[in-house]
C-alpha cells in the first residue's frame, strides 16, 4: 500500500502561549514544538496499515525549517520517507494546495489527516486537500478498516455512530480514539536520520500562494472573571442563594 | 566546545519525556503506597522504545550508544521517579557492564541479550552487614570444588534482591588481603543454597526491591566467574559509569521537583496573587534552578568523557557527590514552596524528598566521594586504615 500521512509542526499543548503585542501571531521564542496531536494518530494508522499489508509511509509537512524535526519524528516513528515543503504559513486553502501538489506524484492508495491543527483549530485542511485532489473524505474517524479495497470507517456523532464506507483512494481525518500512537523508539531514532526527505519550495512544486483568506489580528482570550463563594452556615439558604444567583447572574438556569 | 544535543539525542529526549509523562506517571504514586514492584508488562514497553541496554553492543540486542545516551533517557524517567529510571541503570550502568568488560564470549552472549530484553536482569552484590564502605572487607568467600564453587556469605541493601534473576556477588576468591582476592561471580536465582533474607522498608523508594542475599554451601557453575580474583581494581572503569548513573538519580529527582514547585508556585495566591510573585520564593526557584543546572553538566561532562574512553574517577566522584547533595537540597526547597501541601503525601514532593535521601548513600557514600576527590585532587591516595 501506498499511504501518505500529512503532519503539521504545533506549539506544545503544555506551552505557555503569549499572543505578540502586535496581535500578528504568537510570540514563539522558547515555545516547544511538537507533532500536532491529531496527526500522530494519523501517522500511527499509517504504519499499521503498512504493518498488515506492506508498502509505504511518507510523511508530508508544510512549515518552516523546523518542521524538519517533526518530520523526522514521523520517520522514527517507522514511516519510509518525507516531503518538506518549505513555505512558513499559509491559509487553508494554500497550505492544502500545496500539500495537494506535493502529494500528486505519489499516488497514494490513502491519505491520513489529523481532523485538526491544534494551533489555529481550522479542521479545513484534510477536506480543501481531499476535493483538489478529486478524492472522497471520511472526516473524525474513530476507527478504520481497510478490505476488499473499499475503507470501512466509524465516525461517531451526536448519540450514535456512523459506519461509513468509502472508495479507495481517499482521505481519512484522524478524531482522538483511532488508535494508540507510538513513542518514536530510540532504534527508530537512529534509522530515521538515513531516510530520506525532499525538501521542496513553491517554485519546485508548481504553485504560488495567493491568500484567499488572513488572520486579521489576534487577541487574548479574556481574563476569566474571580469566582464567588456563597458564605453562610445555612445549606438552604445557600442552595437557593446559588439557584437564584443561576439564573439572573448566570443565566444558565 | 559545544553545548547542544545532536537531533538525534533531543529527539530521543523528547520522546522518552512523553513516555514518562503518559506511561510511568501515572503509576509512580501506586508503587510509593503500595510498595508494588516494577510490573514486567510495563517493562516490555522499555524494550519496544529501546530503554534497555543503550550501551550495551547491538551484536547482543543493545543500542550500542554511550553512557551520556543512558543518561539523557534517566534523567527524563528519573524526572517522574528514580523506580521509572531503575531499568535503565540495570541495563546500561549496572553489572551487566561488567559482563561486557570482563566476561568471554559466551559469557556475553549468555547474560546479555537477555537484559536487553528485560527477561534477565541482573543486581549487582556488594556490601555486607559488615562490609559497607570498607568495601574490601568483605567476607563472603567462593571456593572452587572441581567445576563448581561453593559460596559461603551474606549481602546487604541490594537493590533488585528477590526480584532480579542474576546477581554479580563480588567475593573473596582466596586468603589474600584487601581488593586482591575479590572476584565477581554471577549466581542465579534459584541456585541451590541461595536464598532472600525479608524484604527491606526504606525511608523512600517504596517499591523499589531490596533484601538481604544469603548464601549457605551455594553451588555455582565455575562458568558463572566473570571478574577473576584480583580484577576488582580494574573495575574502576566500571565504576565511573556507575557514578554517573546514580548521579543522574538524584539529578532527575531534583529537576522533577524544581519543575513541580515552578508550576505550583504560579498558580497558588497568597495575598491575593501567585506566590511566584513573591521575591522569598522567586530566590528559592532561582537556587533551586543554579543547583540542578550545575549537577547536570557535572554529570554530562563526566558522563560524555566516559564515554569517550577518559574516564575519571575525579570528575565522576565530583558529579556524584554533588548531585547527591543537590538532591536533598532543592527537594527540600521545594517541599517549601508547596507548603504545607509539601508535607503532605497528597502531593508528590514529599516522595520526592524521600526518594532522593538513598543516593548518598548508595552506590558509595558522599564522604567516600569526598575521600575520592580529595586523593585525585592531591594525587595520594589515602589509605582509610
Ligand atoms: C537505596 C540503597 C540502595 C543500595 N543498593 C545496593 C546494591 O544494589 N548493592 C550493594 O552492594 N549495596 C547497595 N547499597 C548499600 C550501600 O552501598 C551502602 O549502604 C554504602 O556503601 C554504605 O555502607 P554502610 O551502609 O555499611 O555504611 P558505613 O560504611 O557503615 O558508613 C556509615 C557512615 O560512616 C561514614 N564513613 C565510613 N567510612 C568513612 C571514611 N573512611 N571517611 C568518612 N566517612 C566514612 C559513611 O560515609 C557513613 O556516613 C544500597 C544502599 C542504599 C541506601
Amino acid at each position: 500500500m501506498n499511504i501518505v500521512a500529512c503532519v503539521k509542526q504545533v506549539p506544545d499543548t503544555e506551552a505557555l502561549i503569549k499572543v505578540k503585542a502586535d496581535g500578528s501571531g504568537i510570540e514563539e521564542g522558547g515555545i516547544k514544538w511538537v507533532m500536532n496531536p491529531y496527526d500522530e494518530y494519523g501517522v500511527e494508522e499509517a504504519l499499521k496499515l503498512k504493518e498488515k499489508n506492506g508498502g509505504e509511509v511518507t510523511i508530508v509537512s508544510m512549515g518552516p525549517a523546523r518542521a524538519m524535526e517533526t518530520i523526522r519524528t514521523a520517520l522514527a516513528m517507522g514511516a519510509e520517507k518525507g516531503i518538506h515543503i518549505t513555505i512558513d504559513k499559509a491559509d487553508e486553502y494554500n497550505t492544502a494546495a500545496a500539500l495537494a501538489a506535493a502529494i500528486k506524484g505519489i499516488n497514494p492508495d490513502i491519505i491520513f489527516c489529523g481532523q485538526r491543527a491544534i494551533d489555529d483549530d481550522s479542521g479545513q485542511v484534510g477536506s480543501i486537500l481531499a476535493e483538489l485532489l478529486g478524492l472522497p473524505v471520511v472526516t473524525l474517524v474513530t476507527k478504520l478498516e481497510i478490505a476488499d479495497g473499499k475503507a470501512k470507517a466509524v465516525k461517531p456523532i451526536e448519540g450514535a455512530q456512523l459506519l461509513i464506507e468509502s472508495q479507495m483512494p481517499c482521505v481519512i481525518t484522524a478524531q482522538k480514539g483511532l488508535n494508540e500512537p507510538r513513542y518514536a523508539s530510540l532504534p527508530g531514532i537512529m534509522k530515521a536520520k538515513k531516510k530520506p526527505v525532499d525538501v521542496k519550495d513553491a517554485a519546485a512544486l508548481g504553485i504560488t500562494v495567493q491568500p484567499k483568506a488572513k488572520i486579521v489580528k489576534m487577541t487574548p482570550p479574556p481574563e476569566r472573571a474571580p469566582g464567588k463563594i456563597i458564605g453562610g452556615d445555612d445549606p438552604a439558604a445557600k442552595a437557593a442563594e446559588l439557584a437564584k444567583l443561576l439564573r439572573e447572574e448566570a443565566k444558565v438556569i | 566546545m559545544d553545548f547542544q544535543l545532536s537531533e538525534e539525542q533531543r529527539m530521543f529526549k523528547q520522546s522518552v519525556h512523553a513516555f514518562a509523562d503518559e506511561r510511568l506517571a501515572p503509576l509512580v504514586e501506586e508503587w510509593d503506597k503500595k510498595g508494588a514492584f516494577l510490573d514486567h508488562s510495563i517493562l516490555s514497553e522499555y524494550v519496544d522504545m529501546g530503554l534497555l541496554g543503550i550501551t550495551l553492543p547491538e551484536k547482543y540486542g543493545g543500542a550500542g550508544l554511550t553512557a551520556f545516551d543512558a543518561v539523557l533517557a534517566m534523567e527524563e524517567l528519573a524526572r517522574v521517579s528514580p523506580l521509572a529510571a531503575m531499568p535503565v541503570f540495570e541495563t546500561s550502568v549496572g553489572p551487566i557492564r561488567v559482563v561486557e568488560l570482563f566476561g568471554t564470549e559466551e559469557q556475553k552472549e549468555r547474560f546479555i541479550p537477555p537484559a536487553c530484553t528485560g527477561e534477565k536482569l541482573m543486581a549487582v552484590a556488594m556490601t555486607e552487614p559488615e562490609a559497607g564502605s570498607a568495601l574490601t572487607d568483605l567476607t563472603t568467600r567462593a571456593v572452587l570444588e572441581g567445576d563448581h564453587f561453593v559460596i559461603n556469605g551474606q549481602k546487604r541493601f541490594i537493590t533488585g534482591g528477590g526480584y532480579s534473576d542474576y546477581y554479580m556477588v563480588y567475593v573473596r576468591m582466596s586468603d589474600a588481603k584487601g581488593a586482591k582476592g575479590i572476584g565477581g561471580i554471577v549466581v542465579e536465582k534459584g541456585s541451590p543454597g541461595f536464598t532472600f533474607g525479608k524484604q527491606e522498608t526504606f525511608m523512600g523508594l517504596r517499591g523499589t526491591p531490596s533484601c538481604d542475599l544469603i548464601f549457605e554451601d551455594c553451588i555455582v557453575p565455575k562458568e558463572n566467574l566473570i571478574v577473576p580474583e584480583g580484577g576488582f581494581v580494574f573495575l574502576m572503569q566500571a565504576f565511573d559509569v556507575e557514578r554517573c548513573g546514580n548521579a543522574t538519580m538524584s539529578l532527575g529527582i531534583a529537576w522533577g521537583a524544581l519543575e513541580a514547585a515552578k508550576r505550583y508556585a504560579q498558580e497558588r495566591k497568597a495575598f491575593g496573587k501567585p506566590i511566584c510573585e513573591f521575591q522569598g520564593v522567586q530566590f528559592l526557584l532561582a537556587d533551586m534552578a543554579m543547583k540542578v543546572e550545575a549537577a547536570r553538566l557535572l554529570i554530562y561532562r563526566a558522563a560524555v568523557n566516559a564515554g569517550l574512553g577518559l574516564p575519571s574517577i575525579y570528575e565522576s566522584s565530583v558529579a556524584k557527590c554533588f548531585a547527591n547533595e543537590i538532591g536533598k537540597e532543592v527537594t527540600d526547597m521545594a517541599l517549601q514552596v508547596f507548603g504545607g501541601y509539601g508535607y503532605s503525601t497528597e502531593y508528590p514532593v514529599e516522595r520526592m524528598l524521600r526518594d532522593s535521601r538513598g543516593w548518598p548513600v548508595a552506590g558509595g557514600t558522599v564522604q567516600m566521594q569526598r575521600v575520592n576527590i580529595a586523593g585525585a585532587m592531591l594525587g595520594r591516595r589515602f589509605s582509610q586504615r
